[in-house]
């Protein structure tokens, strides 16, 4: 069995089906439907103001984004039935496009108590102040980011590439089962951009899924991913492989042929 | 009026001839303070007081030794009267200084601390200076002097005994001379029935630097009032405050006045009232005719913890000279809604989310007007804001906090 089709084989970690999304009342996404198997990555494009980064912040359930049809379980539990860190805790990690400032709360503090947060749900011991800043500084170092941010306060004085491998370092350090990337390369160097296809390897290898947002052909490449789909007004219009990334980069975002017949 | 010889029932008559401050005075229109009769309290009430007039100098773990001479002065001998109040500024003529004149015919004792020179490149004075109610109701002095090129770092803390309710009408003056530097800790818990007027006032000569965190917690009155003269060319004050309370009322007043060239000023107030609090934050600066190149920062903001409680925010600029850079503004609102999905989205339930998000916020404004990283464990405010936190709005401020 190859390693695609080991994955697709897998369980999925993430299920959605037709899934609905009002903001403010307007409605964004129509219908949505995907799955994400553990250890796999789905890759999601679309131009903007498709709906991409509506479907991560729905299913991470901010306020904001009101589910007004359609289903979405992780680890086969009703994800739209918890509360955000419920969600969170439960294993749903979403990077987000523009990280906040979170003045005067240290990095280590903040992330430390995330990580004590999700390890208690599952019935782990806290980590203490030492074991937890050995292991911060270890992911810091593999992505990039200078240990002193870690004493600084969350996000604030950072630079956007700075702001994403804080992103990721919260990744590294939560470990969850489903994350979301909300184009996590922008505003990265080419290093940043390989720190982070290392890190998805190596969670990507003990399990995690991923369902990535991204324009950028050279990361999704680099990732290697097990699908990618096209969403367009607000529902998937396109899925395959690699082949549909070249063809976007060939033709842009040009509507898709089922909705010209359509 | 001789005040030298007899000040106190000069005071008294003073206080009496001028009246006390109108209800619909502007300076006080927001926060009526309580009547005269509440200040001059009752003869049998008042601050005799014991002879170091309740203020105490504590040790300091790993500072430095002091530069520091401490003298009481007991107004009943008239050598010392004459000397404490020959070096004490007259009350001014607005509002506040029906304060002043309470205080006056109330006075007891004070303190005087003078911070010396150590000498180039010697550490900062570091003090802690503890206050110790000890009337019901009292008007506690403190003088503060700072020589020139001195370095001090203070803590001032007030403590409270236990029991009935308290009046306290504090005067604290600071004096730093040419390129004297004080970083001002001042942390302030009354009780729920305590009525509190805090006054501190600041001179700065040439290229003198004074910061100010203010941590206060709301009472049945709870005034801090703060004026600070920038006499010399060069000379610089910031002032942070974080008003919380759950109930009760209070207010910061920051009157800051450029007297001379290249000055430069910032004053940052944080509100975080409960449900039933009131609470009032006003900055005035005032920039002389003739300060080139003065620089002026004022940023008030209010945001509620819980409910919907009554915030007044009162910015405002005075500016007689062109050549300056002024920027003020206030804001009202409420936590931000991206931070606290963000920290959701991490795990921490609502609660905590909220908490860290509410002491990081006070965290970042004391930390403005000075960086407590610098400065011994012993003096930080961080113990104090925890506290402080916990004990108005059931935060709990957890030893990760401390990162």
């Amino acid at each position: 069995m190859t390693k695609k089709e080991d994955m697709q084989s897998n369980p999925p970690v993430l299920q959605v089906q037709d899934l609905r999304v009002a903001v403010a009342g307007r409605t964004v996404l129509q219908s949505v439907s995907l799955q994400v198997a553990a250890g796999a990555v789905v890759v999601l494009m679309g131009a903007n103001g498709s709906g991409k980064s509506t479907l991560g912040l729905a299913l991470a359930g901010h306020p904001r984004y009101q589910v007004t049809g359609g289903q979405a379980s992780l680890g086969g539990a009703d994800l739209l039935a918890l509360s955000v860190e419920a969600r969170a805790r439960a294993g749903l990690f979403l990077s987000f496009q523009a990280p906040p400032d979170i003045p005067g709360v240290k990095n280590n503090l903040f992330v430390r108590t995330a990580v004590n947060a999700v390890r208690q749900a599952r019935g782990e011991a806290p980590l203490d102040a030492f074991d937890f800043l050995g292991e911060a500084k270890g992911a810091a170092r593999r992505l990039g980011l200078p240990e002193a941010m870690l004493n600084r306060p969350v996000n604030e004085g950072f630079s956007g590439g700075e702001r994403k491998r804080n992103e990721l370092l919260q990744l590294a350090m939560l470990r969850p089962r489903l994350a979301i990337l909300d184009e996590i390369d922008s505003g990265m160097d080419v290093d940043g951009v390989r720190a982070t296809v290392d890190l998805v390897a190596s969670l990507r290898a003990q399990g995690t899924g991923f369902l990535v947002v991204s324009h950028y052909q050279q990361l999704i490449e680099s990732l290697a991913p097990d699908a990618v789909l096209r969403l367009d007004a607000g529902r998937i219009a396109q899925s395959g492989g690699l082949e549909l990334v070249h063809d976007i980069a060939r033709t842009g975002y040009a509507p898709a042929p089922e909705a010209i017949e359509a | 009026m001789d005040m030298v010889t007899d000040p106190r029932p000069a005071a008294r008559a003073q206080l009496a001839a001028q009246g006390w401050i109108p209800r619909k005075a502007e300076l006080f229109r927001h926060l009526p303070p309580p009547p005269a009769a509440v200040w001059l309290g009752e003869s049998a009430s008042c601050d005799d007081g014991p002879a170091d007039c309740g203020w105490s100098l504590q040790q300091v773990p790993g500072a430095a030794g002091a530069q520091a001479e401490l003298r009481w002065f007991d107004m009943a001998h008239a050598a010392q009267r004459a000397k404490l109040l020959s070096g004490l500024p007259l009350p001014g003529d607005d509002a506040a200084a029906a304060f002043a004149w309470a205080h006056r015919a109330l006075l007891r004792h004070a303190l005087r601390v003078r911070v010396g020179a150590a000498g180039p490149g010697a550490p900062a004075t570091v003090l802690h200076l503890a206050h110790r109610g000890h009337a019901a109701v009292e008007a506690p002095l403190l003088l503060l002097e700072v020589e020139a090129g001195a370095h001090c770092v203070l803590l001032e803390t007030h403590e409270r005994a236990a029991g009935a309710a308290v009046v306290q009408n504090l005067q604290v003056h600071v004096t730093l001379e040419q390129g004297a530097r004080l970083q001002h800790l001042r942390s302030v818990a009354p009780g729920a029935g305590d009525r509190l007027a805090h006054h501190v006032r600041v001179r700065l000569a040439r290229d003198a630097d004074y910061a100010q965190c203010l941590l206060a917690e709301a009472g049945a009155y709870h005034l801090q009032r703060n004026v600070f003269d920038l006499q010399g060319v060069g000379a610089q004050a910031r002032a942070s405050g974080v008003l919380l309370g759950g109930a009760g009322a209070l207010e910061q007043q920051v009157l800051v006045r450029h007297e001379a060239a290249r000055t430069r000023s910032a004053v940052e107030v944080l509100a975080l009232p409960g449900a039933s609090a009131q609470m009032v934050a006003s900055a005035h600066t005032r920039i002389a005719a003739g300060c080139d190149e003065a620089q002026v920062h004022q940023r008030l903001a209010g945001i509620p913890v819980a409910g919907q409680p009554r915030i007044v925010l009162r910015p405002h600029l005075e500016i007689h000279h062109d050549q300056v850079q002024a920027a003020h503004g206030a804001t009202w609102g409420a936590l931000p809604e991206d931070a606290l999905f963000h920290a959701r989205q991490r795990g921490l339930d609502e609660a905590a989310a909220r908490s860290l998000i509410v002491a990081g916020m006070a965290r970042a404004v004391l930390a403005r007007a000075i960086d407590e990283a610098s400065l011994p464990p012993a003096l930080r405010l961080e113990d104090a804001l925890a506290a402080v936190l916990t004990r108005q709005f059931g935060i709990a401020v957890t030893e990760a906090a401390h990162g």
